[in-house]
């Protein structure tokens, strides 16, 4: 203290800066500063970097943080990892009112902080309109370093936070009230060229068994036309004829037995106004069929497909969410990804605004009187079998998926999934930017393995504009899309035994995705959302010394896998978890278009890779493993073996690595090089062209498909000529796989429940998009 | 002689309550209470293995089960308004209580409890003892206990046999069965 | 008399304060055991070394809001957390932590009571602590509270049956029941866990099920039950449940140590007060290494596990030891 002060100017401060109470003060301080148990409300993408930040390379654990809780009365600081939809505000919102006092919010990246580059109709712009921060991380995602920084930072505020201030806070925080602001920022959308419209009713005479056949079974009226562009078969037929083709298509020469997708296309000025896209697979003959019925906007009905093919149910629920499409007999047609203060609106029409929110209500009341069943209605919370809701903010429901479940005792009577709970409309933002800019949306599909989201991407884009990339730019494709699906199985797997108590294996296996990251950052400079594959090839050539860390991979890789073979496979109480349990039938995964790992392991060995080869991969020798049961113990087997089956590609694939360009200069497509757009006139008109326009793909429609980490993904692109998609639709696997999930827990105990879902990997960035 | 005394209170308040709580689970503690109780009474008796073994049977594993089987009926649900099902079974409670209470009265009075007590052998309730006496003279009691109680473990088994259709059975099978089709069976 | 009295407020201060820094320290020990495990470092930042992180966290839990459900059972809820805390402390009276020393003309022996079931007792003792868990399951009116409630139940009822058939063996070979006893009775024919290394498995199974600890934490099992039957307690009595786990696992260690290992015996250049703790210790670093390696039962695997393999195996060895001790073999 200040000798020199005179008695009298003794502040308050002053005196209270003596007494033993302060001290005791910052003793408190210093144990909350101290202890800091986060509740992870993990949603997205930022939800795999926290992932990282516990794990052995960032160990939150030696700050005292490792003790997750997932019971928010227990937990300090409400870590919001990825981006809150309107649909999860509520849940966010009861979460931390549930939370005991003292608490804080740490929220990571930039969805969570504000929307980030979703400004969507489903996203909340920031989750300070409903609860208060502490501290905001920038980043998308922020890096592991960043996250531990705001733990550090959070410790120091909370040190040196006097007792008043805090006391301040906690007013100002009881006064905050929910401010929903609306963003009715509406960008423009083009209509529709003429071309486009001439197109979708184009006529081709495409020379087709298939067409002939169609016509000779169903009447010449029924099939109004057919086209063929790029290898896809489009066959357009009338409204009343739809379930008779549908049936039919089951029949040889046909013979489909998938139903991959169904997509909604709004073509706004047409009449009809509205296109139903059906994509049809033959898992025996291996080709696609795709059959179009127009819907008109005045009488928006249709029949549903659903008894016919029963995984239509929740394409049809979609269509109908996002379009508004009535579909006639359909058994449950409910809203099913957005929420319900959308009331009559449909968002992906043309005429929606992207950024237009609708208002959500937010629970009032803390204990509910009532809960909705699986069947819909609602019911008195103690009626016997209960129900109960696992999710979306539980440990084992990967944050985002809500299963309503009827038990008794432990076991599941019946069950209904929510989701929805990340739908932050992937395709009306792709619908709003050029082609290039996508990309960053893509790799947010499967945050798990982004690489392979946007080489698909490309992939598709590419089969559009009817272009190949280099030699040297397909070898980087593979290999580095197979890294990317072995950081996703070994992410899957590693879940999966967390979820069954295996603490340890999850660590091991996060080591071989730190070493592929590392790699990845090399690459690109992100860790996870990489952003590095273009339209035409790569962003940029690999480092120099490429060959050597992928080597280096290579070479650490098996001594993992073999760690989790002795903790996992070799474990007769991890066996005795996973055997027998969740099993799918081979008609079962065909019927519900279960693809990748999860339909391999019931028998059926379709991969894309080999039966439709994309970016050479028919030069590299490996093997597709098959599992016989469908458990989720032939899933894990399956996954390791594919994990192994990748490895070996990588490693054919580097020692053949061939030099040359990554990109082809084509003034359409790719950028020039740098040193040429400050030199050369051309090449800075190509650079401005291509940046503000972005690439024009010729008018037309393609289904461009690869094998993803969890199974063929595809992306439906509709192109008017412009510099922006018209349509893209993301065919998802696990919008397939998790369809099936409510059916099969029935009858299943609590912990089968949750051994299932993580075996079956399902992902919210793709299922919910 | 003090502790005694507490602790029979304590007791009849306990067994009181036992009665007249309205919520099943403050009856099951209530009860929990009272076989503690009783534990520690065998305890002042110095019958140290009689008290243990009060403590293990009935309060760490009886009593358990019955706070299972309660906590399970009555999850979710408010203090219930207990139904008389049997018309007049409060009344026939009371009367019967009276009357049992009165007759003991009786013998205590006439009988006063000095007359009762009959000499304690040093050992008395130890491990020791209680063993040389129940697998002695008394062994044909305890045969006949054992007996009786595995009749009844048996009859649980049998009456609780897993129904043979079950929905694990279902999914344990290899994968020819398809949940859709079972699912439009079971419709039919 | 009253010196009497006054070593035994003074033993039981110590004990309980052992106890409370033993349940910190374990708690740390855990921590970073499993941080070393899982190729991670662990608590290292609070205090040097990380030794300050458990006095954080019970400082921060103290201060913690308390919360209560609004439709919980006031009464239940709040008894529950101190039903499990008594049982777990209280276990610890009967177990010896050292041979008897002589200070001051007294023979002081380094347990609580030494009473002749001594044995018999830690069991009845640790049998109510299960009641803490159901009670608190079922009063938080959570749904995944009283699941986890209603898991301890069936599992400590089951698993109870088979440990004390496994301790069966010990008392036959020592003739008492007496802790102390048992002790003594190792000093003469050698440590138990080789003659009984049935029962001795058949306990540390067991052990680890009754205090819900992995392979056999279904009760409060994260990934399916948030945080099982307590998941609805915050603050102190959340404190109160962590406390009584870990001072369980402390307790079956020692009853471990006790039972097989020849409890404080060892030889004599540490004083036995010392080789107690380190072989404590050992049984602790067992608990940690085992939930590092493996994966939770599930419920119906644990029941059948417990009924149709620990007991007739505990059974048939206890009947064997019977005839081999009686001299029939």
């Amino acid at each position: 203290m200040d000798v020199s002060n005179p008695v009298s100017d003794f502040t308050e401060a002053d005196v209270s800066r003596n007494i033993l109470a302060t001290r005791l003060d910052a003793l408190k301080r210093w144990a909350k500063s101290g202890s800091l148990w986060p509740m992870p409300f993990g949603t997205a993408c930022c939800a795999i970097e926290f992932m990282a930040v516990a794990s052995e390379r960032y160990d939150v654990g030696r700050f005292g943080s490792e003790v997750l809780r997932y019971s928010p009365r227990q937990a300090d600081v409400l870590m919001v990892l990825g981006t809150i939809t309107d649909k999860m505000g509520p849940v966010l919102k009861t979460i931390y009112d549930q939370m005991a006092e003292p608490k804080w919010v740490i929220c990571m990246g930039a969805c969570a902080t504000s929307g980030g580059f979703y400004r969507s109709y489903h996203v909340m712009q920031g989750i300070d309109e409903i609860i208060p921060v502490d501290i905001y991380i920038p980043g998308c995602p922020p890096t592991p370093e960043a996250v531990l920084r705001s733990i550090i930072m959070l410790e120091e505020k909370i040190r040196q936070q006097g007792v008043a201030s805090a006391k301040r806070e906690f007013a100002e925080r009881a006064q905050r009230l929910h401010t929903h602001t609306e963003d009715a920022s509406v960008t423009s959308l083009d209509p529709p060229s003429l071309e486009l419209i001439e197109f979708s009713t184009r006529t081709d005479d495409v020379n087709l068994p298939w067409v002939a056949e169609l016509t000779n079974r169903l009447g010449l009226a029924a099939i109004e036309t057919a086209t063929d562009f790029r290898g896809d078969f489009t066959i357009r037929v009338a409204p009343g004829a739809l379930i008779a083709a549908c049936r039919l298509l089951r029949e040889a020469p046909f013979s489909m037995d998938m139903l991959m997708d169904i997509a909604g296309v709004d073509y706004w000025t047409r009449d009809p106004r509205f296109d139903v896209v059906y994509h049809f697979y033959s898992s025996t003959q291996r080709h696609r069929i795709r059959l179009k019925v127009g819907v008109s906007e005045s009488a928006p009905l249709i029949d549903s497909i659903a008894g016919e093919w029963p995984a239509a149910n929740w394409y049809e629920r979609e269509v109908y969410d996002l379009y508004g499409m009535q579909f006639r007999g359909h058994p449950d047609l409910r809203r099913i990804l957005t929420h319900d203060g959308f009331g009559d609106l449909h968002p992906m029409r043309k005429d929606y605004p992207p950024g237009l929110r609708q208002p959500i209500r937010y629970p009032t009341e803390a204990v509910p009187a009532a809960e909705r069943s699986p069947r819909g209605e609602m019911v008195p919370l103690d009626i016997h079998p209960t129900i109960m809701n696992i999710g979306p903010s539980h440990p084992s429901m990967h944050g985002t998926f809500r299963l309503i479940a009827q038990v008794d005792g432990e076991r599941v009577v019946d069950a209904d999934v929510e989701l929805g709970y990340l739908h932050r409309n992937f395709e009306k933002m792709a619908e709003t930017h050029t082609y290039w800019q996508t990309i960053p949306y893509c790799d947010r599909l499967n945050y798990v393995s982004p690489m392979c989201n946007s080489v698909g991407f490309a992939l598709a884009v590419e089969k559009l504009l009817g272009v190949e990339v280099p030699d040297r730019a397909q070898v980087l494709r593979v290999i580095l899309n197979e890294l990317s699906r072995v950081m996703d199985h070994a992410v899957c797997i590693g879940t999966n035994v967390l979820d069954l108590g295996l603490m340890t294996d999850y660590f091991y296996l996060w080591e071989l995705r730190e070493q592929i990251y590392d790699l990845l950052e090399s690459c690109s400079g992100a860790r996870l959302h990489v952003s590095y594959v273009r339209i035409g090839g790569f962003s940029d050539d690999v480092p120099p010394d490429f060959v050597e860390q992928v080597r280096r991979i290579l070479h650490a890789a098996p001594r993992i896998l073999k760690d989790t073979e002795t903790l996992v496979t070799r474990s007769a109480i991890a066996r005795s978890r996973m055997q027998g349990v969740g099993a799918i039938s081979q008609k079962d995964a065909l019927e519900f278009g279960f693809t990748g790992p999860n339909l391999r392991a019931s028998g059926v060995a379709y991969d894309v890779r080999k039966d439709h080869p994309y970016s050479g991969y028919d030069q590299w020798e490996f093997e597709i493993p098959i599992g016989r049961q469908g458990d989720v113990f032939d899933r894990y087997l399956v996954r390791m073996e594919e994990m192994r089956q990748s490895l070996r590609i990588v490693g054919q694939a580097i020692e053949n690595l061939p030099e040359g360009p990554i990109f082809w200069d084509d003034p359409r497509i790719t950028l020039a090089p740098k040193h040429r757009v400050y030199t050369n006139i051309e090449d800075l008109m190509r650079q401005f062209k291509l940046i503000m326009e972005g690439i024009k793909p010729p008018v037309g429609e393609v289904y461009g498909f690869s094998e993803a980490a969890n199974g063929e993904l595809g992306y439906y692109i509709v192109s008017d000529g412009g510099g922006r998609p018209y349509r893209i639709k993301v065919r998802s696997p696990s919008f397939a796989h998790y369809q099936l999930y409510p059916r099969m827990v029935r009858g299943m105990d609590v912990s089968d429940v949750i051994a299932t879902i993580g075996s079956l990997n399902i992902v919210a960035g793709e299922l919910d998009r | 002689m003090v502790g005694i005394f507490i602790i029979g209170i304590l007791m009849l308040v306990g067994a009181v309550s036992v009665v007249v709580l309205r919520q099943p689970v403050h009856s099951a503690l209530a009860l929990i209470g009272v076989t503690i109780g009783l534990a520690m009474l065998y305890f002042i008796l110095q019958a140290e293995f009689l008290a243990v073994a009060q403590v293990i049977v009935y309060a760490g594993a009886i009593m358990v089960l019955f706070l299972f089987v309660v906590t399970l009926l009555t999850a979710g649900k408010e203090e219930m308004e207990a139904e008389d099902t049997l018309p007049g079974q409060r009344w026939a409670g009371i009367i019967t209580g009276l009357v049992v209470g009165l007759g003991l009265a009786v013998v205590i009075a006439t009988h006063p409890p000095a007359k009762l007590s009959t000499a304690l052998s040093g050992s008395f309730g130890g491990l020791h003892d209680l063993g040389h006496q129940l697998w002695g003279p008394y062994f044909v009691m305890l045969a006949g206990v054992a007996l009786m109680l595995l009749t009844g473990v048996i009859g649980v088994l049998v009456l609780n046999r897993p129904e043979t259709v079950n929905y694990k059975s279902r999914l344990d099978l290899p994968s020819g069965v398809s949940l859709v089709d079972a699912e439009q069976e079971g419709k039919k | 008399m009253i010196l009497e009295i006054v070593v035994l407020v003074v033993k039981i201060l110590l004990l309980v304060a052992i106890l409370m820094g033993g349940f910190a320290y374990t708690m740390l020990l855990e921590r970073r055991l499993l941080g070393f495990f899982q190729l991670r470092l662990g608590p290292n930042r609070v205090g040097p070394g990380g030794m300050l992180q458990p006095i954080a966290d019970a400082l921060k839990m103290m201060l913690k809001e308390d919360m209560m459900p609004a439709g919980a059972d006031s009464f239940v809820y709040r008894l529950a957390p101190v039903i499990a805390g008594f049982a777990a402390l209280s276990v610890d009276a009967v177990i010896p932590f050292g041979a008897p020393i002589h200070l001051l003309g007294l023979t002081i022996s380094l347990d609580i009571a030494n009473p002749s079931i001594g044995l018999l007792l830690a069991f009845a003792l640790s049998s109510l602590g299960v009641y803490g868990i159901v009670l608190g399951g079922w009063a938080s009116q959570n749904k995944y509270s009283l699941l986890g409630g209603i898991r301890a139940t069936a599992q400590i009822i089951s698993y109870e049956l088979a440990m004390g058939l496994s301790v069966m063996g010990v008392l036959l070979m020592s003739h008492t029941a007496n802790l102390e006893g048992i002790v003594l009775a190792q000093k003469a024919q050698g440590w138990f866990w080789l003659p009984q290394i049935v029962p001795f498995l058949i306990f540390m199974v067991t052990a680890i099920a009754e205090t819900n600890r992995t392979p056999f934490d279904l009760p409060e099992a994260e990934s399916e039950l948030v945080a099982g039957y307590h998941t609805e307690y915050s603050g102190m009595r959340f404190a109160l449940y962590y406390v009584a786990e870990y001072i369980n696992m402390i307790t079956q260690s020692g009853l471990i140590v006790t039972l097989f290992f020849g409890g404080w015996l060892g030889p004599s250049f540490l004083p036995p007060i010392i080789w107690y703790f380190i072989k404590v210790i050992i049984a602790i670093f067992v608990f940690v290494w085992i939930r590092a390696t493996l994966p939770r039962f599930r419920y119906d695997k644990l029941m059948s596990f417990g009924w149709k393999i620990l007991l007739p195996i505990a059974f048939l060895y206890f009947v064997g030891t019977a005839a081999f001790v009686s001299g029939v073999l």
